[in-house]
């Protein structure tokens, strides 16, 4: 056995809630092994999760987890990777969860580029609710709330996250776990934030009602819909109607993370603290005015403070 | 001494078969059988084990994380399906 699971699982939960054939597992075991790679401790990750099949993937790791409220997971993985910068965070979601409710704090976390991996698990239905369509549904297939086959029109949630401005961006495939398992390890490599959308069957709730309830009938469904991105560059805009790319779509090394901007504003505004404080009490020496230039002191505060503050030191 | 275990092997407690392995074996080394005495009814079964090349494919397809299989290098023993002792190592 190359990769001991045993290591990273709450082995007294197993065996695992989700239905036969659904592609969470392969989705957790690609993660764990991508993990056990990059060599990191269990005390340094925390995994963030909302409300949904995909979202049980915290009570089964033995990192340190977070079940929060539904669709909210990233506003809370984003306060914890502010708090403790060091620390890897991590987001386990499903469609339903991150990009249908909770699409607004996706939006902000990719313009912000906080470090945070969000691992969002697309099988195009709410599995876990009782199988509504949701926002990535493809038009005409069955669900609970459409019966007579979804009318809405989907989104793609790669393209949104670039447009929203994501450090990384990649799309994999349930039943391609080699080549998820490098997409996974190169998003929790990278230092900004990483998006890895994972196309998943729900065998149950979405291929049950649409005549695909057999596992391997439906990853084959999923893999027509489906054009590795070496292949795409071959094929021309109507060819591509209707499928999607895999593979890394986006990878951006100069946009600045933001817990590292954070710190540099702290540590700016510490020192232009330690300043004024040895103004006031009249010890500041010359290397102490070295230290940070007049100009970059009225940046940070726009205000007049120095006469106010001579009239104090005379009183 | 070579170790005396099956090249592939599935965990009949975690297993809720859903025929994945099945699907994406290349040698045809797993077939699905039924068995009442494990809880989803049916499960997959080695019924070829000495057609395995240990590509890991059944390994990394699994959902339950059920299926265990021998790195290549590694020298076993098993019984075969017409139930002769084999040793191989890859």
């Amino acid at each position: 056995m190359a990769v001991d699971y045993t290591k990273y699982l709450r082995m007294d939960k197993m065996p695992l809630y989700w239905c036969p054939g659904c592609g969470d597992g392969i989705v957790l075991k690609c993660y764990l092994e991508a993990i056990d790679e990059l060599g990191w401790s269990k005390d340094d990750c925390a995994m963030v999760s909302g409300i949904g099949c995909a979202a049980r993937v915290t009570g089964y790791v033995d990192f340190h987890t977070l079940h929060t409220i539904h669709g909210r997971a990233i506003a809370v993985a984003v306060g914890i990777k502010m708090s403790h910068p060091d620390k890897h965070v991590f987001v386990f979601g499903g469609d339903g969860d991150l990009v249908h409710i909770g699409g607004n704090h996706l939006l902000h976390a990719c313009r912000r580029n906080v470090d945070v991996t969000v691992v969002l698990i697309n099988n195009w239905i709410y599995g876990m609710t009782g199988g509504q369509h949701s926002c990535t549904t493809p038009p005409g297939a069955k669900a609970t709330t459409a019966p007579r086959g979804s009318f809405e029109p989907t989104i793609d949630v790669c393209k949104m996250a670039i447009g929203a401005g994501a450090g990384y961006v990649a799309r994999g495939f349930a039943g391609d776990p080699t080549r998820l398992k490098k997409l996974i390890k190169e998003g929790l490599e990278y230092k900004g934030f990483s998006l890895i959308d994972v196309f998943s069957p729900c065998p149950i709730n979405f291929g049950r009602r649409n005549k695909l309830g057999d596992p391997a009938k439906l990853l084959e469904h999923m893999k027509s819909f489906l054009v590795s991105s070496a292949k795409a560059k071959r094929m021309s805009e109507e060819e591509l109607k209707g499928k999607f790319i895999t593979g890394v779509l986006h990878k951006d090394t100069e946009k600045p993370e933001l817990t590292e901007a954070y710190k540099s504003i702290v540590e700016k505004a510490q020192a232009s603290d330690e300043y004024w404080a040895k103004y006031v009490k009249g010890t500041l020496s010359e290397s102490d005015k070295n230290k940070i230039t007049r100009e970059e002191l009225k940046k940070l505060y726009p205000y007049d403070v120095e006469t106010p503050l001579k009239q104090w030191k005379k009183l | 001494m070579a170790e005396r275990r099956m090249p592939v092997e599935i965990n009949h407690k975690l297993c809720k078969g859903c025929g994945l392995c099945v699907h994406v074996c290349p040698k045809n080394v797993l077939e699905m059988v039924e068995d009442l005495s494990v809880w989803m009814g049916t499960t997959a079964k080695v019924v070829r084990p000495e057609d395995c090349i240990r590509c890991k494919m059944c390994e990394d397809i699994c959902p339950d994380f059920a299926i265990n299989v021998v790195d290549v290098g590694v020298e076993i023993t098993f019984e075969d399906s017409q139930g002769n002792l084999i040793t191989k190592s890859k």
